[in-house]
């Protein structure tokens, strides 16, 4: 009886034995694979490691955009061990005003007893945040742009915000331009994490190192660039000009030394995506008269000694009176008198001498008809005309009927200062990756005008600066070739004599010059003349330019 | 006969392999709770950094100059750098 009980019993064991072996067989040899990557999913995630963004430099190496984190604060009521009152009152403490800011808000999560959870739109340091470890109270990590020098250079430097993933994103400026430099690259830690989400590192952990975005160090030199927004902006607001822009330039390297535009303070909206200084397109005007003369010379279509014998009457082009801007008459005007006058009928003729051909070539080869390349995003690019009537060749010698970018301008002219050389403008001057130095990629130069064009153009720039009307606002110990203008603003396809662009660009001093320098003022209404409202910034902004440089 | 060492040394290995595992647990989990506070406290170190560059460049930018000029008192920036003169 006993020996028969066992036999069950053992039967009945080893059956047990049998089913709980082909049940760990089935489930951790036939399904173990599927499990353990069920598993693995479950303990294993994968972490992105964000870099830090790049900053941006001034030539000082002063930093214009630094990167700060800030904490945003949310409450969640049932994890309170104070009532709310206190807690608020707390944070109040902490954080001066944040009752007055979010009042609101904090009213209604008062009153709502089914909301639970609440977000303010006030920031927090670091320093307050450690202030405020208290139950119910969640703090979510923002990394935001710091601006130490405020609104300095603010369409130059560009804003960063976030894309449909939520990654940050550079728009205008530099911070669009060098998006892939700042950004630097993400990194992985694909690692099984602990009931409180924190990541296990174990043998079986993967990860890849993240590497932060370079620093970027431009040419902006702060204390220019300083005065270049303050004197522009007592500019618009003394002409009661719409807006205007300014750019200054490094003859030789064509590294921007300063850049800004501005809207006048009735209309003061400054947009950090939009950069007039490169993205509008203008009509220069009379500032475009150099480079005609530059190019009628370098191509022997006249010598110095030209003389406008035909300047004693106004050009009839068709139906067309060419005149000049005040209705005088300057007959037999020598080159030099053609540009210190602003003559267009003297420049009519001398642009029928080169011809359509050469002028279409140099304006080509002048970077005219194209993007200058900047390394700033946004850039417009100039439109050309593909058929040159006679009349508009004609127009085009005063700088009417042909658009560009004041950047455009500034590069073309700059090529006058740099003994003909035509170099592209630049921001940056170089990048750092840790200790690492990685300079920007060398520019190439092309020679346009020959020395002894350039030598020419120097003297009848010097001679129109000392002689016209502009030479009341020189410093005397300030030596500079320069040249005003006044393009009219076609409205409706017409010219108005009621808007105009009034500009100067110039550089000082003539021999080996320290910058080259634009003033562009929109709708001046005190004065329409580029002489009398962009001449006296540039002058003014030339001086001091001249002790900074 | 055979027997009494055959266990004995199964025990001693068993007790082995559960000690290394102890072992070996809890140096990964102190390498980890290492890892993590200095994973912390170099975040720390950075924000204290950025915090820094943040009040001194604050106190010497050109626009704060511009203001205490304006302000005509340059008091502030002075006690804040601990300067002499």
């Amino acid at each position: 009886m006993v020996n028969q009980r066992s036999k069950i019993l053992s039967i009945a064991l080893t059956f047990c034995f049998i089913l709980v072996s082909s049940r760990l067989f089935y489930w951790q040899i036939i399904k173990g694979p599927e499990l353990k990557e069920k598993a693995q999913n479950q303990a294993y995630k994968l972490e992105k490691i964000i870099p830090e963004r790049g900053e941006i430099y001034s030539s000082d190496n002063f930093p214009l955009v630094l990167n700060q984190t800030i904490y945003q604060l949310s409450i969640y009521k049932p994890n309170l061990k104070n009532s709310l009152d206190e807690v608020i009152d707390k944070i109040d403490q902490v954080y001066p005003d944040f009752k007055l800011e979010n009042n609101i808000s904090i009213d209604k999560f008062k009153n709502n007893s089914n909301q639970k959870w609440i977000t303010f739109n006030s920031y927090f340091s670091d320093n307050q945040k450690k202030q405020l470890e208290i139950p119910g109270l969640e703090f979510q990590t923002i990394a935001k742009r710091y601006y130490p020098e405020n609104l300095m250079a603010k369409d130059l430097l560009g804003i960063i915000s976030k894309d449909y993933q939520g990654s940050q994103v550079g728009y205008g400026g530099l911070e669009a331009f060098y998006q892939k430099q700042l950004k630097g690259k993400t990194g992985f830690v694909w690692a099984p994490q602990d009931a409180t989400g924190k990541t296990i590192l174990n043998k079986k952990s993967w990860s890849s190192e993240s590497v932060n975005g370079r620093n970027i160090f431009t040419s902006i030199n702060r204390s220019a660039q300083f005065y270049v927004e303050k004197l522009l902006k007592e500019g618009i607001d003394k002409y009661s000009a719409d807006s205007g822009s300014i750019t200054i330039m490094e003859p030789k390297t064509g590294a921007i030394i300063a850049m800004s535009s501005l809207t006048s303070s009735s209309s003061a909206t400054i947009s950090s995506i939009r950069n007039p200084a490169i993205s509008d397109l203008f009509e220069p005007g009379s500032i475009f008269k150099p480079i005609i003369v530059s190019m009628a010379l370098d191509a022997k279509a006249i010598n110095t000694n030209y003389i406008c014998t035909q300047c004693n009457r106004p050009n009839v082009i068709g139906k067309y009176f060419i005149s000049n801007w005040d209705n005088e008459l300057h007959p037999d005007s020598s080159l030099q008198d053609i540009i210190k006058n602003s003559d267009n009928i003297g420049m009519s003729h001398i642009i029928a001498k080169l011809g359509t051909k050469n002028f279409l070539n140099y304006y080509q080869k002048l970077g005219l008809s194209q993007k200058t390349g900047i390394d700033l995003q946004g850039e417009a690019k100039p439109s050309l005309k593909t058929e040159w009537p006679e009349i508009d060749l004609a127009t085009a010698s005063f700088g009417q009927g042909i658009v560009v970018t004041q950047i455009n301008m500034l590069q073309a002219f700059n090529t006058i200062a740099n003994n003909g050389i035509l170099v592209k403008p630049k921001v940056v001057n170089y990048f750092t990756e840790g200790d690492k130095i990685i300079k920007n990629k060398n520019q190439t130069e092309t020679k346009i005008f020959s020395d002894q064009t350039i030598k020419d153009m120097k003297s009848i720039l010097k001679y129109a600066v000392e002689n016209g009307v502009v030479s009341q606002f020189k410093p005397k110990n300030l030596e500079v070739c320069a040249k005003s203008g006044t393009a009219q603003i076609a409205i409706g396809g017409e010219y108005t004599d009621s808007k105009t662009i009034a500009s100067y660009i110039g550089f000082s001093p003539c021999e080996n010059p320290k910058f080259t320098m634009i003033v562009t003022i929109n709708n001046p209404k005190t004065s329409p003349w580029g002489s009398s409202t962009a001449a006296p910034i540039w002058y003014e902004l030339a001086s001091k330019l001249n002790d900074l440089l | 006969m055979l027997n009494k060492p055959f266990f004995l040394i199964l025990f001693i290995l068993i007790a082995c392999q559960i000690l290394f595992s102890f072992y070996y647990s809890s140096e990964i989990i102190n390498q980890n709770n290492s890892i993590n506070k200095n994973q912390s406290s170099l975040q720390s170190l950075k924000i204290a950094n950025q915090e820094l560059k943040k009040q001194f460049t604050s106190l010497t930018s050109l626009s704060q100059i511009q203001t205490l000029i304006n302000q005509k008192n340059y008091i502030n920036l002075k006690e804040t750098l601990n300067l002499q003169n």
